[in-house]
């Protein structure tokens, strides 16, 4: 892996000062509530001014009529998402998706989502995950048979993040294979209107939203497959490896406000006549939420200046990073609720909300024990 | 996983690497892997040093006009992470990492001609007296005493866990001078020849059997006053200089590696003595967690390289590599006693272990050196700056911005 430009160009910087001011006049915690209280659990306000902003168009190159930016910029929104606990689908939508149709080789269809996205006028999110296929972006048993002039398609996909809100949703089925090979998986754009398509909402923890989604015989056309017939995998895989370190970044945002907020917090209650922070047993627990939160902030700096020809040594770096996002986020997390006591077991208390969001990171794309498994069983191929 | 920079320090990695290849042997890799105590034994230590001097790689902290190398940040890191890899013992850092770049900051031109070459060359080998029985962490509570008579300092008290003490020529100490001020003030920073008349080096054997450290007696040691290092007084300013001044410098990620690979070999052969094991397999998940653990930590040396690469300053959070790579190390320990199985019992009786004539115990290479060195690397979270003392620094660092 290449270092270059460590620490990040004049752009990010004023990305990231933007973001800043944006999100601590328009998305401080009460708002974020208010935000998460509603049915769809989301801003379509705070959405639009995401894209006034251009960041839905942050990552797409500029022939698709994107700014062209990479991990660090992104990461460095990503981090200030995070500070904030913004709920908003924009990794489902701008990178899984995005990545995911920015992959794929020119379509109109493609195009034309990608254009959307862009607008600001389109979520979208991508089903990566079915009853049994844990982590396993290989493991499609949604089938597509070629019809006339389209596929009909039948499955289940399960804990699709974002589905509920989402106008189109790529679906990974089979056109060839069983359930558990490399090749034979294609992509297909559905939009969340097509009948046959049904969505069983289910909210996540951290104030979003999931859906399981059944596919019974819905009917696409053929322009609506995204990438080659056959090859969808590879897609899946560059999609979920940008996605896992864009979380990352994400997860040390949260780690940063729960760190910060747990400071002040020791450092102004008071029990036993004295703050809490004068006691070391406080103090120490404290350095080990800031240790446990370098450890994930040292991996994703690095991975925001790296660069690499080799996908396997991407996306063997992406599991160490997404293992230790895991093992920090919930660290940290719990840390965060422990030091403010009582008070941070409460809904009203942000400590808890810190948590709820680490947990649900690590749980999408590789959770602590898949990544390591990864990341050590990559390392004998 | 390795890092690469820009074409001109990967040229200068290519150099390191062809140097290592040439002048990096079989026994000193040996030596260096079966190290089991802080410091590698001073007589493959200086072997290895010879030849890095030879090469004007000795001292990549100096400047260049004292004989150093002149490197940049990323440059140090590159050298220090390809001799780790390659298995080249460490050199001793007294001399080399603290006596040097202090007497080149606050020494006088005499002193740096008498002690820089000497310390470049090996020849002389320097012990740290700073420790006292009375002072660990609370290093300002230290009692050794420094008078002045005419043109010389008698002086009264003793030091401990000096390392290497027992081969050393030469100790840099903090003594006190002055007795009614502050705790910090009145300490002073003073040059010891060994050979001095009323020291007295005491063995003292730890927990794994051998013979590193000692304690050391002063009484009535007369030093001349020209071994004074800056002003009187200037004890702790200059003891605080020499403890940041490998803040941020020091790169653990290279060794860690190295003894993670040596972890693998270690459970390689018991896969081969046991065939595919269950339990084994799951050491090679915990392995995989502890490799995360040192990327980590890489990445945040890599962070420290090139704050310092911009001519900025690693900041106070940089003493967290000190805590995170003597974990690290512990971890690796307790993993490679583990993996070992009914042979963590085993101790070795004649130390040290890098001799070529110890015996594989049931087959078994890498054996020797596990227990003596997870015994005695519990000192790393205790010396240079003990975890508690870290923990409680990063803290105060934290709750600045909170109040």
């Amino acid at each position: 892996m290449i270092i270059e430009n460590f620490g990040g160009s004049e752009e990010k910087q004023i990305l990231q000062q933007s973001a800043q001011r944006f999100l601590s006049e328009e998305y401080d915690f009460e708002r974020r509530r208010s935000i998460v209280e509603t049915s769809n659990r989301r801003s379509p306000e705070v959405w639009k001014s995401i894209a006034e902003m251009g960041w839905t168009s942050m990552p797409f190159s500029s022939n698709d009529g994107g700014l062209d930016m990479g991990m660090a910029e992104l990461g460095a929104l990503a981090e200030e998402f995070g500070r904030k606990l913004v709920i908003e689908p924009y990794a489902s939508t701008v990178i899984l998706s995005g990545s995911l149709l920015a992959a794929a080789e020119k379509s109109t269809r493609r195009d034309q989502l990608i254009a959307d996205i862009i607008a600001g006028e389109l979520l979208v999110t991508c089903a990566t995950t079915e009853v049994d296929s844990g982590y396993d972006l290989s493991r499609v048993s949604t089938r597509a048979f070629r019809s006339n002039d389209g596929f009909v398609i039948t499955g289940k996909k399960t804990l699709v993040i974002d589905a509920p809100n989402a106008d189109v949703i790529l679906i990974p089925a089979r056109t060839d294979g069983d359930a558990t090979d490399k090749h034979g998986i294609s992509i297909f754009a559905v939009r969340r209107s097509t009948s046959g398509l049904h969505i069983t909402l289910h909210p996540r923890i951290d104030g979003g939203l999931a859906g399981d989604i059944s596919l019974e015989s819905v009917t696409v056309s053929a322009s609506d497959l995204i990438g080659s017939l056959g090859e969808g995998l590879e897609l899946l895989q560059i999609a979920a490896l940008k996605t896992r370190i864009f979380l990352a970044f994400e997860a040390v945002g949260v780690m940063k406000t729960a760190i910060e907020m747990t400071a002040e917090y020791v450092a102004s209650r008071e029990q036993f006549g004295q703050p809490l922070a004068q006691f070391q047993s406080v103090q120490q627990r404290l350095a080990d939420m800031l240790v446990a939160m370098k450890r994930a902030e040292s991996l994703t700096t690095v991975a925001a200046a790296a660069r690499t020809k080799s996908r396997f040594e991407l996306e063997r770096f992406s599991h160490a990073i997404k293992a230790t996002v895991g093992m920090s986020g919930r660290f940290v997390g719990e840390q965060c609720i422990q030091l403010h006591g009582g008070i941070g077991v409460t809904d009203e208390c942000m400590a808890s909300h810190c948590l709820k969001r680490l947990l649900c990171i690590n749980s999408q794309l590789g959770n602590i024990q898949h990544s390591v498994k990864s990341f050590c069983d990559e390392a004998s191929t | 996983m390795q890092f690469e920079f820009d074409t001109n320090t990967e040229r200068f990695r290519q150099e390191v690497k062809e140097f290592l290849a040439q002048e990096l042997t079989q026994d000193l890799i040996d030596a260096a892997d079966l190290k089991v105590g802080a410091f590698v034994e001073p007589e493959v230590a200086l072997k290895w040093q010879s030849k890095l001097h030879q090469r004007g790689w000795v001292a990549p902290l100096w400047p260049k006009q004292y004989g150093g190398t002149g490197w940049t940040a990323k440059q140090r890191f590159v050298f220090d992470t390809e001799c780790a890899v390659a298995g080249a013992p460490m050199l001793a850092p007294l001399g080399l990492n603290y006596m040097g770049p202090v007497v080149i900051r606050f020494g006088t031109e005499s002193q740096k001609t008498q002690y820089l070459p000497q310390i470049l060359s090996g020849d002389d080998y320097w012990c740290q007296g700073f420790s006292e029985p009375g002072a660990g962490s609370d290093l300002a509570a230290l009692k050794c005493r420094a008078v002045r008579q005419g043109d010389k300092y008698v002086i009264n008290g003793t030091k401990i866990w000096t390392t290497h003490a027992h081969v050393a020529t030469h100790m840099f100490c903090l003594a006190r001078t002055s007795k009614d001020e502050r705790r910090q003030r009145g300490i002073s920073f003073i040059a010891i020849d060994m050979k001095s008349p009323g020291i007295t080096v005491t063995p003292i054997i730890t927990a794994a059997g051998d013979h590193e450290i000692n304690q050391v007696f002063f009484d009535d040691v007369e030093v001349p006053i020209g071994n004074l290092i800056g002003e009187e007084g200037d004890g702790w300013k200059i003891a605080k200089y020499l403890l940041t001044f490998e803040r941020g410098s020091f790169i653990a990620s290279g060794r860690l590696e190295r003894r993670a690979m040596k972890v693998h070999e270690l459970l390689d052969q018991e896969l081969q003595i046991h065939g595919p094991n269950s339990s084994i397999e799951a050491y090679k998940v915990k392995l995989a967690e502890l490799e995360i653990r040192i990327l980590a930590l890489k990445c945040f040396e890599l962070g420290n390289v090139f704050a310092m690469e911009g001519g900025g300053d690693p900041g106070p959070e940089s003493v967290m590599s000190k805590l995170e790579w003597s974990e690290i190390q512990q971890e690796l320990d307790r993993l490679s006693a583990e993996i070992i199985g009914p042979h963590a019992c085993y101790y070795a009786l004649n130390p040290p272990w890098f001799t070529a004539d110890t015996a594989p115990v049931g087959g078994r290479k890498w054996l020797t050196s596990v227990m003596p060195a997870f015994l005695n690397n519990r000192a790393a979270t205790i010396y240079g700056g003990a975890s508690e003392i870290i923990r409680g620094m990063l803290a105060a660092s934290i709750l600045k911005g909170a109040q």
